[in-house]
């Protein structure tokens, strides 16, 4: 993904995860500073439909050429889909972080957990903190 | 290699460790799948950090592990995803001790991108590369506000036996003469000590910052 952007009909966390809701369900990826920071991916470890994340800690791995990341759930739940697109094509997740480069879908324990996290002007001062 | 494992999972300050393997061993990269075989003349295990198969032995090659708490490198946002910052201050503390001991450095950065089942035989960003030979990897894991950056240090080939047996797990040919094929030999902990202090003096360069 070339042009840095943060929608803002999305919301995000404070470890570079986005968050999109759709009702009881929480999609969640990593943001375009994530991906960028990171490098190319090469791999992605997810959880299995059916296993729980628990908010504020690693629910999965990514392996760049730099690096192997843990990416963190903001919310508690169960895993209800993963995109199992990126097994075979991991760079989904830089070339479209947004999109076709999501990680997981999560049914909320308490949608009300996505009231700490922060909209995409917040997060963009987060980033710009010293 | 557990032990850098578990100063991921737990180190509370800065740790740094050199330490060579006996008997030797194959490790691979956190996700390289490979199809193991019976009666291998190492042991194989795996790293928490990406990359490539290396091979390991008090022979010919060292390894070294340095553990960043996120508070070693400040508390700025993107700490949490800096991976640039921790190979710099390894990669940068080996640069700087070797070009004392007289060893020219193609240059770090200057990657080709070049890959292989082997670590030794790719280049990526942060190897130290001189006269051609591929001498120091580095890898990096990151987790619970911890960074791993460890690595070998490759003295020269390792002998026929390992190297035959990993070209046939790996399915590709061993490349990496390491120190010894540019020319180069020294003391590991004369090389260790003075990357000791090239770190102790970045680190308090990046609190600073």
């Amino acid at each position: 993904m070339s042009e840095e952007t943060y929608p803002h009909d999305l919301t995000y966390f404070k470890e570079h995860d986005w968050v999109r809701v759709e009702g009881p369900e929480a999609v969640l990826g990593i943001t375009w500073f994530a991906q960028d920071a990171l490098g190319e991916v090469v791999y992605a470890e997810l959880p299995g439909v059916g296993d729980r994340v628990t908010g504020g800690q690693p629910f999965g791995e990514l392996e760049s050429v730099k690096s192997v990341s843990s990416v963190y759930s903001p919310v508690s739940g169960q895993v209800v889909d993963t995109n199992e697109s990126l097994l075979d094509e991991p760079q989904r997740l830089n070339e479209d972080c947004y999109g076709e480069g999501w990680l997981i879908r999560v049914r909320m324990e308490d949608v009300a957990q996505i009231d700490g996290l922060m909209d995409a002007d917040a997060y963009q001062a987060f980033l710009e903190q010293d | 290699m557990a032990l850098d494992v578990g100063l991921l999972q737990t180190a509370e300050e800065v740790f740094a460790r050199r330490y060579s393997w006996t008997p030797p061993a194959l490790s691979l990269g956190k996700f390289q799948r490979v199809q193991l075989l019976p009666q291998l003349p190492f042991d194989v295990v795996r790293r928490p950090s990406g990359g490539r198969a290396v091979l390991h032995g008090d022979d010919f090659e060292w390894s070294f592990a340095v553990v960043l708490p996120a508070a070693a490198l400040g508390d700025h946002p993107g700490v949490a995803v800096d991976v640039t910052t921790p190979y710099g201050l390894v990669a940068d503390a080996f640069s700087a001790t070797l070009e004392e001991f007289g060893v020219i450095l193609d240059g770090i950065g200057e990657a080709a991108g070049r890959r292989s089942a082997f670590c030794f035989a790719g280049v990526m960003r942060h190897d130290l590369i001189t006269r051609g030979e591929k001498i120091v990897a580095l890898a990096q894991a990151r987790g619970q506000g911890r960074v791993l950056v460890h690595g070998s240090v490759l003295e020269r080939r390792p002998p026929r036996e390992l190297t035959e047996a990993a070209e046939v797990l790996l399915g590709e040919p061993w490349a990496g003469e390491g120190l010894a094929g540019a020319g180069y030999s020294f003391v590991r902990e004369s090389l260790w000590a003075g990357v000791l202090e090239r770190l102790e003096t970045g680190l308090k360069a990046a609190r600073a910052s």
